[in-house]
């Protein structure tokens, strides 16, 4: 089971892909807010601690939750923006237990990301997920 | 061995403090002016002063109690007195307690804690397959933060060269085998390689990936560590002993010296 760890509902391309992904796999969505167009089990952001899927979240400040999520089978940030580049103060541990943490593996959004993002974390990209590609999820859903 | 030590920003007095740490106990006077109290009360072997510091009465002191006197200044009223322009910075071999040979070396660090620093920080940021670390934010993806001393260690582990804008860490590089490539305008040995101004850098950094290179970083390192094992910040500080007369604890620090060359 995948479970999404979002911020919002303001990309309604991830909310469209999780409804429509939703049809055929079971998932559920961990968010602080309410996101009524989500057509799925949407939770407090806190059950993701008991969450015991597969997790993937979009957002560099989430992402630093993916590796205290102790049941979890596996970690993805899925990479769409720099996010980590755009905060004001930064220090290196937060990039260490997110971007560069063993446990969490990388999604980008498309093929140019690929080299640059292997090179910056010395670690393999495990998927190209272009705007949270329903067939994509599958494939990690069938992991 | 008994030490009583003014808080002094020097390269010098840092080393001996961090060695002197090792082999006896270390007081610090915060007040200047509880000098008197402070011997009578601490009884030190050895003080450690600013040469303007060093009254009548503190050489009296140490002069009837045997206390021997490091000065820091111009002055000459000490057993021993640094000027300025003897204070250089030395390697210390403590740093090969964090080496992790564990790590695959595969990167290209640069540490940026100057605003000066930051035009060629960005230039090698724009252009090559670096990582960029350090307290003045650098508008890219390749910079990492800040990290903390600890975290510095565990950088140039996994990095295979550093690129020193002048943070002084080449030593502590060199020592994790990883190679410091430096920006200065002054002769350093030829064990180093140094680049002046962005021509040179660029050239270095075209040359990074070639195998001549490679066996050249290799010997380089190797020279470079076996000479910071024969001069380092402990080998100053048993030379300063010896000078002073400390004959048991220059033992305890050469004990101390050898365990680190064995590693």
């Amino acid at each position: 089971m995948i479970g999404f760890l979002v911020e919002n509902g303001e990309d309604q391309v991830m909310v469209n892909n999780i409804n429509a992904f939703n049809r055929n796999n079971c998932c559920h969505v961990f968010s602080a807010s309410i996101i009524p167009q989500l057509q799925t089990t949407v939770l407090q952001r806190y059950e993701a601690f008991h969450f015991n899927g597969t997790i993937i979240t979009n957002k560099f400040r989430l992402a630093q939750q993916l590796r205290h999520l102790g049941y979890c089978k596996k970690r993805f940030y899925y990479i769409k923006e720099y996010e980590w580049a755009n905060t004001q103060m930064l220090p290196y541990k937060i990039v260490k237990d997110t971007l560069l943490h063993p446990s969490v593996d990388i999604i980008v959004d498309n093929q140019s990301q690929v080299k640059f993002i292997e090179d910056l974390t010395n670690k393999k990209v495990k998927y190209i997920m272009n705007n949270w590609d329903m067939n994509v999820l599958r494939q990690i859903a069938d992991e | 061995m008994k030490v009583l030590c003014e808080r002094i920003d020097s390269h010098i007095c840092r080393n001996l403090v961090d060695n002197l740490k090792k082999i006896g106990h270390i007081g610090v006077i915060e007040k200047i002016d509880n000098i008197a109290k402070a011997l009578n009360e601490y009884q030190p072997d050895l003080l450690i002063l600013r040469t303007e510091n060093i009254s009548s009465v503190v050489q009296a002191y140490c002069q009837g109690n045997n206390v021997k006197l490091i000065g820091f200044g111009e002055d000459q009223n000490a057993d021993i007195v640094f000027s300025k322009s003897q204070d250089v910075l030395r390697p210390t071999l403590d740093v090969l307690s964090f080496k992790d040979e564990s790590v695959d070396k595969l990167d290209v660090s640069v540490f940026v804690e100057h605003e000066s620093q930051r035009l060629v920080a960005d230039f090698l940021a724009k252009n090559y397959n670096v990582k960029i670390y350090g307290s003045v934010k650098i508008n890219s993806p390749k910079y990492l933060g800040v990290p903390t001393d600890i975290e510095k260690y565990e950088i140039l582990n996994k990095s295979k060269f550093f690129i020193d804008l002048g943070t002084y860490n080449l030593y502590d590089a060199a020592l994790l085998d990883t190679y410091p490539i430096i920006y200065s305008n002054q002769n350093m040995a030829e064990e180093y390689k140094t680049f002046e101004n962005l021509v040179g850098l660029v050239e270095i950094m075209e040359s990074l990936d070639d195998d001549k290179f490679e066996d050249v970083v290799t010997n380089n390192l190797n020279t470079l560590t076996l000479e910071f094992k024969k001069q380092n910040s402990t080998t100053f500080t048993i030379d300063v002993l010896k000078t002073l007369g400390f004959v048991s604890e220059t033992i305890k620090l050469e004990e101390s010296l050898n365990d680190w060359i064995s590693c």
